[in-house]
């Protein structure tokens, strides 16, 4: 854990995570980018609207009886509304839960997919080939970041445009993001609210 | 076209901006197909187009509020709080009559979204489901579902015909969504594909009665109730109407196999005259008669059979025609005037027909033939060998069977067998089945339709 100092306000931060890349000032909303050196600001953007969740930041717990704490959160939106990523420490490495209208899904593994086809040609109730995975594309849209909060593993612009795809494959549900550079694929498994237990 | 047209709505036409009245349209088959027609540029919005719900979608609501949930209603089911937050109304795109089901959107205590599927009395709880495989495109016939090949054929398409409170996304009316509903393992899935997204979900059924118990929906306790228990009324009625069928059926089969036949028909048999030609009727003539027997039974239900043995004699594309009469022994002593010598009776007998008083207790007429030919199929042969009929017999007695027989060429007069035999009267035990079958068919309706509840039960 590494005590650092906000670039635009001076409180302090925290850097509970080896693997952040991001993280957001809980006092005046500025990004910042994590480097070798210290904190780079990315600019400051509004803070998350608060809406009722099991989580926030800063939390510990166990999810599947396995131990986890809240690093952070980036929140998307979208035309039916939004939806929430958070960044987990969790058994002992990292992995991601959605929170996406009351379901949770917990993606641990990540791949980047280095073949993917035309997204423009894909299209909800096809299979498509990533990888090594054959995925059936149960939605396709298009959110917006709208910001994030404490650490981030990666660091997206708020306002950016974020295409995704959900699937399924192998009894998983799949997550696809893609943006201008590069597609993520990440397998998840979906959760009940009885297998997390938030302290 | 049809000349039915009026004025629905004041809606406009989506191509050229003009008025759309109600209209219909025939098509191939000479049905009526409602579609909503353009007054100005003449375009037909039919039952595929998103438009025609838009038009029609009234058509859909006349019983939106005959439901057992409604919005804001709560409850706990199976441990979980349920909170009914929206609903969504489906109608079958292929059907034209009223074929609608409603998808309540429930929320549970921990934020999670279910659907309770309410359609034709029946309900079913449906959450998300992750299927081991699934493949949409597998095939032109079929797609797959964790092993399973579903046929395309089995969808069908629904279209929302409406919506109301709160929704994860804003549904347009009109919108096409393709279903697949089957069962696979026991399990009922449900697959709705639409253009934007799949949705696959597992369903359970749930009684009315526990969706009354889970929502506390007093209004509804006794009228559940009362209907459960008339429908069983029904059920147990129908039950013994269909106790009462069976045991009919058994004895109506019983009578069938259980004849006694009438003996020593054929064991005297007096040919009275043989072959007598008639150039009129260019026929040769026999006169036979057979008896007496004793017919045990009176006031009873008999059938007497007439039919060519062939073993006495081939019947080779020829025809014979006949009659066949009862007459007790006392009629015709009484007739022949105690002189039964066979030339008495055969002059006796060929006066039958002058008779002021009939003679006979009962007669059979018929004929037999044998005919061969050719047609578009080809070369046929068929007979008729056997006349049939049922009478009642008055009383026990001894009888004589007299036989008239015209041959077109001269036969044996003993190649024409009679067969007397007593049966049970199964027409009345048929009679008496159908009567059950109907007030079966009558309490089985009545068990499934029986309803004191606003809204459908199954």
């Amino acid at each position: 854990m590494s005590s650092l100092q906000c670039t635009s306000c001076g409180a302090p931060i925290e850097i509970k995570n080896r693997f952040s890349k991001v993280v957001v000032c809980e006092y005046c909303g500025t990004h910042h980018r994590i480097q070798e050196d210290g904190l780079a600001a990315s600019g400051t953007h509004a803070k998350l609207a608060e809406f009722p969740s099991i989580f926030t930041v800063g939390c510990m717990g166990s999810i599947l009886e396995k131990p986890f704490t809240a690093l952070g959160r980036m929140r998307y939106k979208y035309d039916g509304g939004f939806y929430d990523e958070w960044f987990l420490e969790y058994d002992s490495g990292t992995a991601w839960l959605s929170e996406d209208e009351g379901t949770y899904t917990l993606f641990t593994d990540m791949v980047e997919a280095v073949e993917f086809p035309d997204p423009a040609s894909i299209r909800a109730g096809q299979t498509i080939t990533v990888g090594d995975h054959k995925v059936m594309v149960r939605e396709k849209g298009e959110a917006v970041v709208e910001g994030g909060e404490g650490e981030l593993l990666f660091y997206v612009e708020p306002g950016t445009p974020v295409s995704y795809i959900d699937g399924i494959s192998e009894g998983k549900k799949i997550s696809i993001e893609f943006t201008e550079d590069e597609v993520e694929l990440f397998t998840g498994r979906p959760l009940l609210k009885k297998d997390i237990t938030v302290e | 076209m049809g000349s039915d047209r009026e004025e629905f709505k004041s809606l406009k036409c989506a191509s050229c901006g003009g008025d759309i009245v109600k209209s219909y349209r025939t098509d191939d088959e000479d049905e009526d197909i409602p579609v909503a027609k353009c007054l100005s540029c003449g375009t037909e919005y039919d039952q595929h187009t998103q438009e025609y719900y838009e038009y029609f979608s009234d058509d859909f609501l006349f019983d939106r509020d005959s439901s057992v949930f409604k919005l804001g209603l709560k409850g706990t089911l199976n441990n979980v709080e349920y909170e009914i937050i929206g609903r969504i109304r489906y109608q079958e795109e292929d059907e034209y009559e009223k074929s609608t089901w409603d998808e309540w959107l429930a929320v549970s205590a921990d934020g999670v979204y279910h659907y309770f599927v309410e359609e034709e009395g029946e309900v079913r709880s449906y959450e998300d489901y992750v299927p081991e495989s699934i493949d949409l495109e597998s095939g032109s016939v079929f797609i797959e579902f964790e092993g399973k090949k579903i046929r395309r054929s089995d969808s069908y398409v629904g279209r929302i015909v409406y919506a109301e409170g709160e929704l994860p996304w804003k549904p347009e009316i009109g919108e096409p969504v393709t279903c697949y509903d089957f069962k696979k393992d026991g399990i009922q899935y449900s697959i709705e594909q639409s253009e934007d997204e799949v949705t696959i979900s597992r369903g359970d059924d749930i009684s009315y009665k526990e969706i009354i118990e889970a929502f506390s929906l007093d209004e509804y306790r006794e009228g559940f109730n009362r209907t459960m228990e008339k429908r069983s009324v029904y059920r147990r009625k129908r039950m013994v109407y269909l106790v009462g069928f069976i045991v009919t059926l058994c004895l109506s089969m019983y009578s069938c196999v259980s004849e006694t036949p009438v003996k020593g028909i054929m064991n005297a048999g007096t040919v009275l005259a043989g072959n007598v030609y008639d150039s009129a009727e260019r026929s040769y003539f026999s006169q036979v008669l057979y008896g007496p027997f004793r017919v045990e039974k009176g006031d009873s239900l008999y059938e007497a059979t007439v039919y060519i043995d062939e073993k006495v004699q081939q019947f080779n594309l020829e025809w014979q025609s006949f009659r066949m009469m009862l007459i007790t022994e006392a009629n015709l002593k009484k007739a022949a005037q105690n002189n039964m010598s066979p030339a008495n009776l055969k002059g006796i007998l060929g006066e039958i027909d002058s008779r002021k008083e009939p003679l006979e207790s009962f007669m059979l007429s018929g004929g037999f033939w044998d005919e061969q030919g050719r047609d578009s199929e080809g070369y046929w042969h068929e007979s008729d060998t056997v006349s049939s009929n049922s009478f009642v017999l008055d009383s026990a007695d001894r009888y004589y069977a007299y036989m008239e027989l015209y041959n077109s060429r001269p036969r044996r007069a003993e190649s024409v067998k009679i067969t007397i035999k007593q049966v049970k009267s199964y027409r009345y035990y048929i009679i008496v089945m159908i009567i059950f079958l109907v007030l079966m068919k009558i309490n089985s309706a009545k068990a499934r339709a029986y309803n004191e509840l606003p809204f459908d039960l199954a």
